[in-house]
Order: C-alpha cells, then structure tokens, then sequence
C-alpha cells in the first residue's frame, strides 16, 4: 500500500467520514431518545417477543440493541456508497487512469483505496460504539459485559458492505443497479433474522454472524468472526482481481 | 534493426463488439514528433491508453521504447511522459504541492525543472487546485508530463483550453525536447496545430489509419478559406487561371475562395490589386477529410 496515495485519499474524503461520523452519533443520541419508553417492561416483553423470545428485556439491553441495530445499516450504507465512489464515474476513473500513468502498479492503487476504506469504516464503528455507550450510561445504565464484544464483528460486516460496494463500482457503472443491490442487501440484513423453525431459532441474516450468541451475554462465537473475516478477506482479493482487468477508458 | 520508440502491429480494440481501433501499425524514430489526427471518438486516446496499459488490446502488439508494454507496463510508465486529455485535479493542495506529490510518485525528479516550467507556462504553483483556471490546469498536467525528462511523451489534446502564449510555450518545448532526441505523439483535433509541430501525422478515422502524411505533406494539402476586399471590383477572370484554386465566388470587390496547399500564386495575383483586407481560415476537420481524403463530411 502506498501511504501517500492513502494520506491523499484522507485529505480528499475527510469531510465526508465526518459526516456519516455525526450520522452515527446522532443516531445514538435519538436512540437514547426512546429511552423513556423502553422502561415500560411491558411493552418491551412484547416487543421483544415479536422481535425473538430469546431476547431479554432489560432496558439498558434494548438500547444497545436499538444502537448496535442501527449502526450495521448506518455504517453499512456508509461503506456501500463510498466503497462504489472510489471507483465509480467519469472523473474517478480519469484520476485514476491519471495515477496509472506513472509507475504505479495497480494492487497499490487498488490497497490504498481499500485501506482508506477499512480505516474509515473502522473509524465509524468505534464512534459508534463509543457514541452508543454514552447514550447508555447517560440513562443511567451500565454497559452490558459483551458491548466491545460485538465491535469486531459489526466492522467486518461493514466492511463486507464496503466490499460489495468496491466490486460494483469496478464491474459496474449503473446507478440503478447500485440501489437495486443495496435494498436486497438491506433486506438481507434484517428480515431473516430471528426467524422461528419449529425446533429451534434460525438465522440466516448477516446480523447472526456480527452478533454471535446475543441472547447469551458475555460470549462472542469466534467461528462466525472467522467466517465474517474470510468473507471479507475473498471480497477484498475478489475486487483486486476486478480491479487488476478493469479497463479504463 | 532500426530502434523504434513506438511500434504497433496490427493494433484492434473492441468495445463491446464495437470496434475502436481497427488493425492500426505505427512506427516513431527517436527525435521524431508524431501526430494522431482525427476528429472525436476515432480512437487516438484509445491508441495512448493501450501504450499506458489502461485498456488492453483485442489484437495485435504494441512495443513502446523496445518494449511489450503490457509485460512491461511499469518500465515504459518510468519512462514516459502522459498528459491526459481530461485532467481531474484533486481538491484541498496547491498546484506546487501537486506537482511534489507527482515528483514522489515518479522519483528521480528535478524540482527545479518543475518550477522551471512553470514559471515558463505562467502558472501559479501558489494557487488551490479547485481554484485554477481549465488553462492552468491543463498547463500543471504538461508540467508533470515534462518534469521528469521522458524519453517519450504522449500528449492527449495538449494545446485544448491553453491561450495563445502557453501554445506557442508548449510548441517550443516540444521543439527542445526534439532536438534533445526525444519524442512526442500528440492526439489533436487541430489540423493546424499538427501542420504546425509534427514531422509526420497519421490520420485516423474510425479507428483506421487512413494515411500517414509528413508535415510539409499536410502542410502542402492543407486547405484554406480566403475572403480578400479589394479597393475597386475585380474580374474575377483573373484568378480563373490558378490551378490550386476552388469554389471562386467574386461579389464586386470582394473575393471567396479556397485554396489548396500553397497560397503564394494566389497572393501574388491579388497584390496587383489594392488589398483592403484579407481573411485566411482553416477549414474544419471535416472538410478536409471530404476533400483530401473523399470521406463524406458526416461520417469523419
């Protein structure tokens, strides 16, 4: 990886991380918002045996939840769209074309722009947690024992939204097909989670694999980080290798 | 075997069964200053981005310094100078920062043959780059084609957007960097520009080489649009009898005509005459394919 190609890209795109940064933090700061509500044990027994009968219904837990919910969507949009703008359009491809002209090998090009990518995605996610633990314990809440727990896997689900993003900003240049791409992806994220099967729960969701056994605080299955991590480790060599035959024209 | 600086054999290049560039062979000696004529989209930036590696050929082979520049893209980058023909400068630096970053990312170059450029091509290295003109933007591209000495330089639409002074600046370097026995292959749509610069031109249409042509060639098949006002109406019998002239229109004191190639014979007859005033225009790229070339004006 080139450092000055990565500093270049910091410089170029900082404001922009800002942004999706304050994004975040507003969205814990609104869900400390629900807080009040969340103290109505009823109404989160029922919601939470809508939502899966595993769940607990501390309130403290809840807001995690609501947070550490959010933040998937949140950073994932993040890393989706600008995972594509680094590669995507006229003026990125002509600088790009531009970079190439000098003796550059395309895998620098390509490791710089990525690693601009997983420090800013990195970047989001602790904000997020770090955000999200100040709503907590302003409620006057203690941080559950797995909070950090779940820091790793919800970046590396982030960063596999990145990698999607990547792929269809060099195989791609439709705008259409990009959306198209990011609701199926949504809808993945949330809806087959916490499905029930008549013997036990099943999940299928990406969810599944950030939040590993959930329902059982203070342990984090380090077989689907793993599995999360190879994910993400074949998309990233899956977009060097699109990168590597991209033609700029 | 005689040392080429640029080879293409056969050169094809299909997009999406849509042929860009259709069996193109070239040849560049050292020293030489060769162009690509061809009006948009006939494949002149598609030839330069296969000799950088960007797009990879359908068919055929490229040799670039004496070498394959697919197998040794990064050797023949080391040693090539690009302008290309849309710059896309980054926002938040200054054109001197800029030109340091490309320094680094090239190496082995002198800084103050960079600023020697600059301050040749005007250009203010103080300035944010969001803030330059398209002219001076295009002039940073040209300094850091230059800066690091190339063996080759390959400059897409160099003198689009430059004023007047830059080009004359522009064209002179290229004449220093030939006399130091380097080359440049220059892609314009400017017929004049190529007349003016190049000791030979090949001219593309439609991914096609349809000739290769010297300078004086071109210079000599060159046509041009003359409007001469004379003090009193003139026969136009007179210029009937030059045989590089064509569609003589006379209204009074007024003349219009075409010529083709040299002017002097016409100049000559017309200067028998009181002179008022004389408009000489260079034809669009189109009318000269229509009319040296015999390709209709709506297919070039």
């Amino acid at each position: 990886m080139r450092l000055d190609l990565f500093k270049d890209l910091w410089l170029e795109r900082r404001r922009r991380v800002a942004f999706w940064c304050g994004i975040v933090v507003g969205w814990c700061g609104a869900v400390a918002l629900f807080y009040p509500l969340l103290v109505d044990e009823a109404f989160v027994d029922r919601l939470a045996d809508r939502f899966n009968p595993f769940l607990e219904s501390q309130q403290a837990y809840w807001l995690l939840v609501l947070a550490v919910f959010g933040l998937p969507v949140i950073g994932g949009m993040f890393a989706f769209w600008e995972g594509g703008k680094l590669f995507k359009g006229q003026a990125v491809r002509h600088s790009i074309a531009f970079l190439l002209a000098y003796p550059l090998p395309r895998w620098q090009v390509y490791l710089s722009r990525v690693g601009y990518l997983l420090s800013a995605c990195f970047l989001l996610t602790v904000v997020g947690f770090l955000s999200g633990s100040g709503a907590i314990l302003l409620t006057g809440s203690q941080l559950p024992a797995s909070y950090w727990g779940f820091l790793p896997g919800l970046f590396l689900l982030i960063v596999l939204f990145g990698e999607v993003g990547i792929l269809l900003g060099v195989l791609s240049q439709s705008f259409w097909l990009d959306r198209l791409v990011w609701i199926i992806l949504l809808i993945l994220l949330y809806l087959p989670y916490g499905l029930d099967s008549s013997d036990s729960t099943v999940r299928y969701s990406p969810l599944f694999y950030m939040l590993g056994e959930l329902p059982l605080p203070g342990t984090i299955e380090v077989g689907n980080l793993l599995g999360l991590g190879l994910l993400c480790v074949a998309g990233g060599l899956l977009g060097g290798f699109a990168f590597e035959r991209l033609e700029l024209e | 075997m005689r040392y080429l600086v640029l080879r293409t054999e056969n050169l094809t290049k299909e997009f999406h069964r849509r042929p860009a560039l259709c069996g193109v062979t070239l040849e560049v000696d050292p020293g030489e200053v060769f162009g690509l004529l061809g009006p948009s989209g006939c494949g002149k930036s598609t030839l330069l981005h296969i000799l950088l590696d960007f797009i990879r050929p359908s068919h055929g082979q490229a040799l670039v310094l004496g070498m394959d520049c697919q197998r040794n893209g990064l050797k023949v980058r080391r040693l090539v100078g690009y302008l290309p023909q849309n710059l896309t400068l980054p926002k938040g630096v200054t054109a001197g920062h800029l030109l340091e970053r490309f320094a680094a990312l090239r190496g082995g170059v002198e800084m103050t043959f960079a600023h020697e450029l600059a301050t040749r091509f005007q250009l203010n290295l103080d300035m944010a780059c969001e803030r330059l003109s398209p002219a001076d933007r295009r002039k940073v591209g040209l300094v850091q084609a230059f800066m690091h000495r190339p063996e080759l330089i390959l400059l897409d639409e160099p003198s689009r957007d430059l004023d007047t002074a830059a080009q004359m600046e522009l064209y002179r370097l290229i004449a220093e960097f030939r006399a130091e026995g380097r080359s440049v292959v220059i892609a314009s749509q400017s017929i004049s520009e190529m007349e003016r610069i190049c000791d030979r031109v090949a001219v593309l249409h439609q991914g096609r080489v349809i000739a290769v042509e010297r300078g004086a060639q071109l210079r000599a098949r060159a046509i041009r649009k003359i409007e001469m006002r004379f003090a009193n109406p003139i026969n136009p019998q007179i210029f009937m009898g030059l045989n590089n002239i064509n569609q003589l229109v006379c209204d009074q004191n007024k003349v219009y005509c075409t010529v083709l190639g040299d002017p002097d014979a016409l100049l000559k007859t017309a200067t028998q005459f009181r002179v008022l005033d004389i408009i000489s225009q260079q034809p669009s790229l189109e009318e000269v394919y229509h009319t040296v070339y015999g390709i209709p004006a709506y297919a070039a």
